[in-house]
């Protein structure tokens, strides 16, 4: 009798930890692609928080979640156009713009909530994505999503180009690749999947939008594709990982240590990636820093 | 005295081209909030007078603006402080949760003790407990060079949960979501003690203290050996490491410093408001609204007490225009589109391209003509 | 610190990335290295206007072409922004000054200039390291003349001992023998 109780809460962690890693799976490949290319995206959380509202509310215009998820898309990949913009072409402090995207995500969704909906808080229930087994649609495609990213960063020419873009810009540059397109293209895509994992939230696991959904969700991604040393099956463990450590918060009261030490677990653990505690992370060479053509 | 003269001229011409680009992008923000507010079939002027007139419109509301102006100069200033060393500190958040709880536990845990004292203890562990808090920001990047943003971040959310706990456990009230409450002999001066005009506010002498606060940091940066240090570092490291300053020290030093202001914040908002915390299920926005502040106000400490000024008339003017049926997040919009724009310095990227544009075609053409 | 402390000067090679803090007044620039010492103090703080006195009196003895103390060093020429790391370095009186390409990249005026100044610090009995490629610049300035290759020292010549021939022949890691 007991074993069974045991199977079950077993049972009921895994498939947990599974659900909630699904939109840090990704939000976290969309950072990898970003920051390959040299571009930090602090606003992972802002672009998910867009994607979330905006699958809402083509959902709800159009009754079909899969014009959601389209809708989810474009926006998201909007926001990662207006930050690749800004980082590539106006050179503008990239962590500074991530940050303003995250303020202009979290207003501009509730004024438009309030707008729509007419009243603060919560969005009405539209379509939404139902659980096809012991999942929704989301988590299967972030799984698939998973090996595509590895394949196309790993195994392809394109791949080897943006890699190349973020460890050195000017070398590449020198060789005939085009730094700029190069990570416009990734900074977008890291906007669109950004925008699915915010989708989601709100169409998946849900079927409305709320404000604060998002919920720090973003910079936990972006945590994990640190803790997963800016690789695609790193991270996505180490999303599954920082699930895990929500999940157990749901049995959190039989556990001897505080739920607030889970919370605040993943972040720790990723504090002593970065710090070289636990096999050093170092991210892209170029990181960060705006690429000008034909400086010495 | 010409040279006096002229100099005077100079710093006036210089001060104006500082400040006229926070101030134009400030102009095309509210612009752009205005056509938001029109696009959704509502009159900007009035929301733009429902704010002036919620933040500004009798001694009350102006006090409740400047309290919360109290917050955003200390915020301000710690986000600048450690940008004048080019660092981004966005663990501002973190370390004013962290003040404002040790401000709690100063407070409530020290009793007998005569005000001025109490006071001065409880504010110095805010402080305190915001530069201990930076301070393993600052350590890290110096010794092991990992990156003060991600830290940062992540510890935002380690002093979220702290705090959380430290509500739950040591200083719970039994089944309630809040800490105690400090002692009376741990509260700010307020002004609604004296002056009848802000009886209904709660403004109190912190807004003083952040005052002070902004021209120390002022003092420390450009009147010390220490600034002189700690801002060559944040313009060439390698440079000032060849002038034999210490790149490493001045990193930590600053961290320490930007959060003892961020410290203070929290201990302030403890000493002079709340008098409690509350259990947080997301941040204050502190931190945040202090990088819009600096950089509004050119991470200069100055600029930081203007600008921080214009962002407490923004959120205080917020619930009124609620009132006229305009979402109060209209305030948030173009906080964000200020920030875009004063930190891309979009005008000064633009008019620059447009003059290397017009070098370019002039070399061109000369060199087509040699 | 000790090391600028102990008296040696150092003009270094590339002087955006190490010479100067091009954010930076002249008059700032004028002291780093010597930025905690007495002379600039007043009470706790840093004295500017002693500091701008101070980078008045270089401007004037090293011919900087500048409006004046106050503006930024990215202002200036390269020349001039040279002329500024000279002057500090050698107003500091260092008992060895060790100068890297100090010339790189200027105009024939500004190169005299230098050359003059290092000249007349020889002459009051300093020593002083001239680490250069123009061959012509290191014959015309040296008394002893140490050439490089792969690393090591090959060789050292007095000047006036040397020729390019001889040099030459050095640098391309032959011996003294082999150049004689």
């Amino acid at each position: 009798m007991e074993g069974v109780g045991m199977f079950t809460i077993l049972g009921i962690i895994v498939t947990a930890s599974i659900r909630s890693a699904t939109p840090l799976i990704f939000a976290s490949l969309g950072g990898n692609f970003s920051e390959r290319s040299g571009v930090f995206n602090i606003g992972l959380e802002g672009i998910m928080t867009v994607g979330a509202f905006s699958a809402v509310f083509f959902s709800f215009k159009t009754g079909s979640p899969w014009a959601g998820l389209l809708g989810a898309m474009i926006v998201g990949g909007l926001f990662g156009l207006l930050l690749a913009f800004m980082s590539i072409y106006i050179k503008a402090n990239q962590v500074i713009v991530g940050t303003a995207i995250n303020i202009l995500a979290a207003s501009l969704t509730t004024f438009l909530l309030v707008e729509i909906w007419g009243r603060p808080g919560q969005t009405d229930n539209v379509e939404y994505f139902k659980a096809v087994g012991p999942f929704n649609i989301f988590t299967y495609l972030a799984f698939v999503m998973v090996f595509i990213s590895y394949y196309v960063l790993y195994k392809t020419p394109f791949g080897l180009r943006v890699r190349a873009v973020g460890e050195h810009p000017r070398a590449a540059d020198t060789l005939g690749v085009n730094v700029y397109a190069i990570r416009y293209i990734c900074v977008i895509i890291s906007g669109i999947l950004a925008g699915i994992g915010g989708a989601s939230l709100s169409i998946g696991s849900m079927s409305l939008f709320k404000e604060g959904m998002v919920a720090g969700r973003g910079f936990i991604a972006l945590a994990a594709l640190i803790f997963g040393k800016w690789n695609p099956i790193g991270a996505a463990l180490a999303c599954l990982f920082f699930g895990f450590a929500v999940a157990l918060e749901t049995v959190g009261n039989n556990l001897p240590v505080p739920n607030e030490f889970l919370n605040a677990l993943p972040y720790i653990m990723t504090m002593f990636a970065v710090s070289g505690f636990v096999g050093r992370a170092v991210g892209p060479a170029a990181g960060g820093i705006p690429y000008e053509k034909g400086e010495k | 005295m010409e040279s006096g003269m002229n100099e005077f001229k100079e710093n006036l011409i210089k001060t104006l081209k500082e400040i006229a680009y926070p101030l134009v992008a400030i102009f095309i923000s509210v612009i752009a909030g205005g056509i938001l507010v029109y696009a959704v079939g509502k009159d900007p002027i009035v929301a733009y007078t429902a704010m002036i007139k919620g933040s500004l419109g009798d001694w009350n509301k102006f006090g409740e603006t400047l309290v919360t102006v109290t917050s955003l100069i200390l915020t301000g200033l710690s986000i600048a402080f450690a940008f004048k060393c080019n660092l981004f500190n966005i663990g501002v958040e973190g370390q004013f949760i962290m003040g404002a709880i040790a401000a709690v536990w100063a407070g409530w845990a020290f009793t007998g003790l005569p005000a001025v004292v109490h006071l001065t203890l409880t504010l110095l562990s805010g402080a305190f407990a915001g530069g201990l808090w930076a301070s393993i920001i600052g350590l890290l990047k110096a010794k092991v060079g990992s990156h003060e943003v991600i830290n940062g971040i992540m510890m935002n959310y380690i002093a979220m949960y702290t705090s959380n706990y430290l509500v739950r456990t040591l200083l719970n009230v039994p089944g309630k979501a809040y800490s105690v409450d400090i002692a009376d002999t741990a509260k700010l001066w307020r002004f609604s003690q004296a002056f009848e005009q802000f009886k209904h506010s709660r403004l109190h002498i912190g807004i003083i203290l952040s005052l002070i606060a902004a021209l120390a940091a002022y003092y420390i940066l450009n009147k010390t050996v220490r600034g002189y240090e700690i801002r060559a570092v944040g313009i060439n490291p390698h440079a000032a490491e060849y002038g034999g300053i210490s790149v490493r020290k001045n990193i930590i030093l600053s961290m320490i410093v930007s959060g003892l202001f961020a410290g203070l914040a929290g201990g302030i908002m403890t000493t002079g408001v709340q008098y409690r915390v509350n259990n947080l299920f997301g941040f204050t926005g502190y931190g945040l609204d202090g990088i819009a502040v600096s950089l509004v106000g050119n991470n200069h400490p100055i600029g930081v007490i203007l600008s921080a000024f214009l962002f407490g008339v923004l959120q205080k003017g917020g619930p009124l225009m609620q009132i006229q049926g305009i979402p109060k997040e209209v305030v948030g919009i173009i906080q964000g589109i200020i920030i875009l724009f004063v930190a891309a310095n979009f005008v000064k990227v633009v008019t620059e391209n447009i003059k290397l544009n017009r070098e370019l075609k002039k070399q061109t053409v000369k060199e087509e003509v040699e | 610190m000790e090391i600028i402390a102990s008296g040696v000067g150092h003009i270094p090679e590339d002087r955006h990335k190490r010479g100067l803090l091009l954010g930076y007044t002249l008059a700032e620039n004028s002291i780093l290295g010597s930025h905690h010492m007495k002379q600039y103090r007043q009470g706790f703080g840093l004295s500017y206007s002693k500091i701008r006195e101070y980078c008045r009196k270089l401007i004037k003895e090293y011919d900087i072409r500048t409006p004046n103390e106050r503006v930024l060093a990215k202002s200036l020429s390269g020349g001039n922004q040279q002329k500024l790391i000279v002057a500090r370095e050698i107003d500091r009186d260092p008992s060895l000054c060790i100068a890297s390409q100090p010339t790189r990249g200027l105009d024939v005026g500004a190169i005299e200039f230098v050359h003059k100044k290092l000249i007349e610090l020889r002459d009051e009995g300093k020593a002083v390291l001239l680490v250069s490629l123009e061959l012509d610049e290191i014959m015309e300035l040296s008394d002893r003349i140490a050439v490089m290759y792969d690393g090591r020292i090959v060789g050292i010549l007095n000047a006036k001992d040397a020729t390019e021939k001889k040099l030459g022949i050095m640098m391309a890691g032959g011996s003294i023998q082999d150049a004689v």
